[in-house]
C-alpha cells in the first residue's frame, strides 16, 4: 500500500489524520470541490445532521410524565410513615432549664450556662470592668467595637505580648546563629544542628 | 451402543448446556432467596466524663432539702506589724475575681427514648438495653459539657482568638495559678485539636528547632516522640476533652486547680420505663439532677487558642 502524500498546505486535516487514511480518501478530503461548499449546501448538511441527532434523541429513554408520577407516588407513600421507624432510636434530651450564653463585645461566646451561673458571671465581669452582652452582638456592633479606643489599646498590648511569647517558641536566636554558620561554612543545616548533640571529644 | 451414545450425549448436554442454552445459578438469580444478615449494632462514640473527677465535689444537697448550694469565701486577715492591734472582722466578701458566695443551682438533666414495640421486636439487638446505654451516654456527655462551658467564664485568659499556643502561655497560666495560691495538682484540659495539630501543644515538644529543647532518654520530648502524648506538660496534668466547643477554629480549654469549679449532685441516675399503649411503645426515661458553678475564679485560667495555622 502506498503511503499517503504529504498534506497540502491548505488541507484541513492534521498530519496524524492524513497518515491514517488511504490515498483515495486523502484525495477526496483535499478535493477543491469539498472545500468550496456553498452556503446552501452547508445549511442543508447542517439540517440533515440536526435531523439525525433528533432521531437519535427520540430513540433514547427519557423521563416522561408517567415516570414523574411514579416518583411522586412513591414519595407520597413513604411520607405516610410516622414515628421513628424500625431502624432508628431517637434520644431526646430533656432539662428543666435552658442554658444561656453570654457574649463579649467582640462576639466571643461564654457558656451556655445555667441562668443563675450566667447571672453570676455577668456580675463578676461587670465588677472587673468588662461589660458582657446577653444577646449576640451584630456584625456592625463588632466592627464598631474594633474601632473603639478600648479595643485599640488592648490590641496594642496584646500584640506586644504575643510577639514576646512567640519568641519563646520560635527559638529565633539559635536559628540566626545556625543560619550564620551555614553561610560561613557552607555545611548542611542538619549537620550543624547534629554537632550540637555530639560529645565534645568527637567534634 | 446406542445406549452408550445416549449416555455420552447426555453428559455433553450437562457440560455444554441444554438445547435452550447455558444458564448459571448465582446469587444474582436467587437474590430474593439470599438474606441480608444484620450484626449487632455499633453505637456512635462520644466523649465521656473528663472534667468531673478534676473539680470539687459538693455533696451538700445529696439526700437532703434545697436546690441551691452556696459556698461563702471568707477574706483573709492581715497580721499587724506592731503591738497596736485592731480587731478585724471575718468577712465573707468578694475578693478580686473570687465572688462570694459561689452559688450552684441544681437542675434536672435527662434523655428519653420512645421505643416502639415493633422496632424492639424486629431488631437483632435488645433495643431496650441499647436505648438505656444511649441515654446514659447522653447524660454523661451533658454533664461534661456543662462543666467545660464554664472554662470561658474565667476572668484570666492567657490566649485569645486566632493565636497559637506558646510555652510562654503555659508559664503565664502556671504563674497565675501560683499567684492565686491554687494548690497542686494543676490540670490542663484542652480540645484534642489544640493538642494534636500543627499549631497544637505537641508542636512545642517535637524537638524541632523551634520547640522546647527536651531531647534524650526519659525526657518529655522523648515521651511525646514515642507515645504522641505526655501525662504532664510544664507542671500541668494534661487531659483531652472533645466536648469543648470549637468556634471558628478556636476552642477554650482551661488550666485549673481543683477548687476552680464545684460540681453539686442532687440525685444520681434513675431510669423509669413507662408503657404507652396508644403509641404501642415504651417510654424509657433516664434523669439525673446536678448543678455546677465557678468556685474560685483565681484558681482557673482560660486557654483559648486556635487549631489551625
Amino acid at each position: 500500500m502506498a503511503f499517503p502524500p504529504s498534506p497540502r498546505k491548505d488541507s484541513i486535516m492534521s498530519k496524524e489524520e492524513t497518515h491514517e487514511m488511504t490515498n483515495a480518501a486523502v484525495k477526496q478530503k483535499n478535493s477543491p470541490k469539498v472545500l468550496k461548499e456553498t452556503a446552501e449546501q452547508t445549511i442543508e448538511r447542517l439540517n440533515q445532521e440536526n435531523a439525525d441527532l433528533k432521531a437519535i434523541a427520540a430513540s433514547q429513554p427519557t423521563i416522561n410524565q408517567s415516570d414523574a408520577k411514579y416518583m411522586q407516588d412513591i414519595d407520597f407513600l413513604q411520607s405516610k410513615k410516622t414515628g421513628a421507624g424500625g431502624n432508628r432510636i431517637e434520644v431526646k434530651e430533656i432539662t428543666d432549664h435552658k442554658n444561656i450564653p453570654l457574649w463579649t463585645p467582640w462576639g466571643k461566646r461564654i457558656g451556655p450556662m445555667h441562668p443563675n451561673n450566667a447571672t453570676y458571671v455577668y456580675h463578676k465581669f461587670r465588677r472587673l470592668g468588662r461589660i458582657l452582652h446577653v444577646r449576640k452582638p451584630s456584625e456592625e456592633d463588632i466592627r464598631a467595637y474594633y474601632k473603639s479606643p478600648e479595643y485599640i489599646a488592648w490590641k496594642k498590648k496584646h500584640d506586644a505580648n504575643r510577639e514576646q511569647k512567640s519568641k519563646s517558641k520560635s527559638g529565633a536566636g539559635l536559628d540566626k546563629v545556625i543560619d550564620a554558620m551555614v553561610n560561613i561554612t557552607g555545611q548542611n543545616r542538619r549537620d550543624i544542628i547534629s554537632i550540637i548533640d555530639k560529645p565534645m571529644a568527637s567534634v | 451402543m446406542f445406549k452408550i451414545l445416549n449416555i455420552f450425549l447426555s453428559h455433553l448436554k450437562y457440560m455444554f448446556g441444554n438445547e435452550r442454552g447455558m444458564a448459571d445459578t448465582t446469587t444474582s438469580t436467587l437474590e430474593e432467596c439470599v438474606p441480608t444478615m444484620v450484626t449487632n449494632a455499633l453505637l456512635a462514640l462520644e466523649e465521656r466524663d473528663v472534667v468531673r473527677p478534676l473539680v470539687t465535689l459538693d455533696t451538700k444537697l445529696l439526700g437532703g432539702p434545697g436546690v441551691v448550694s452556696e459556698t461563702p469565701i471568707i477574706a483573709k486577715l492581715t497580721s499587724e506589724a506592731d503591738d497596736s492591734l485592731s480587731s478585724q472582722a471575718l468577712d465573707s466578701t468578694t475578693v478580686g475575681s473570687d465572688t462570694s458566695p459561689s452559688s450552684a443551682t441544681v437542675g434536672v438533666h435527662g434523655s428519653y427514648v420512645q421505643l416502639k414495640e415493633i422496632a424492639d421486636l424486629g431488631s437483632v439487638d435488645n433495643m431496650a438495653s441499647v436505648a438505656g446505654q444511649l441515654i446514659g451516654q447522653s447524660i454523661v456527655t451533658r454533664r461534661d459539657l456543662d462543666l467545660v462551658t464554664l472554662f470561658a467564664s474565667f476572668a484570666t485568659n492567657v490566649g485569645s482568638a486566632n493565636v497559637d499556643i506558646t510555652p510562654g502561655d503555659l508559664y503565664d497560666a502556671y504563674g497565675s495559678l501560683q499567684s492565686g495560691f491554687a494548690p497542686l495538682p494543676y490540670e490542663l484540659v484542652m480540645h484534642p485539636l489544640n493538642i494534636w495539630s500543627t499549631v497544637g501543644l505537641i508542636s512545642l515538644f517535637d524537638n524541632s528547632s523551634d520547640a522546647i529543647q527536651t531531647r534524650g532518654p526519659g525526657t518529655v520530648g522523648e515521651e511525646w516522640a514515642r507515645a504522641g502524648f505526655s501525662g504532664m506538660v510544664l507542671g500541668f496534668r494534661l487531659w483531652s476533652d472533645a466536648n469543648i466547643t470549637v468556634s471558628s477554629n478556636n476552642a477554650s480549654g482551661a488550666a485549673f486547680s481543683k477548687q476552680a469549679i464545684k460540681y453539686t449532685p442532687k440525685r444520681g441516675l434513675k431510669f423509669v420505663i413507662e408503657g404507652d399503649a396508644a403509641e404501642v411503645a415504651d417510654k424509657i426515661v433516664g434523669t439525673e439532677i446536678w448543678g455546677e458553678s465557678e468556685l474560685r475564679d483565681s484558681h482557673g485560667v482560660e486557654m483559648q487558642f486556635n487549631q489551625q495555622a
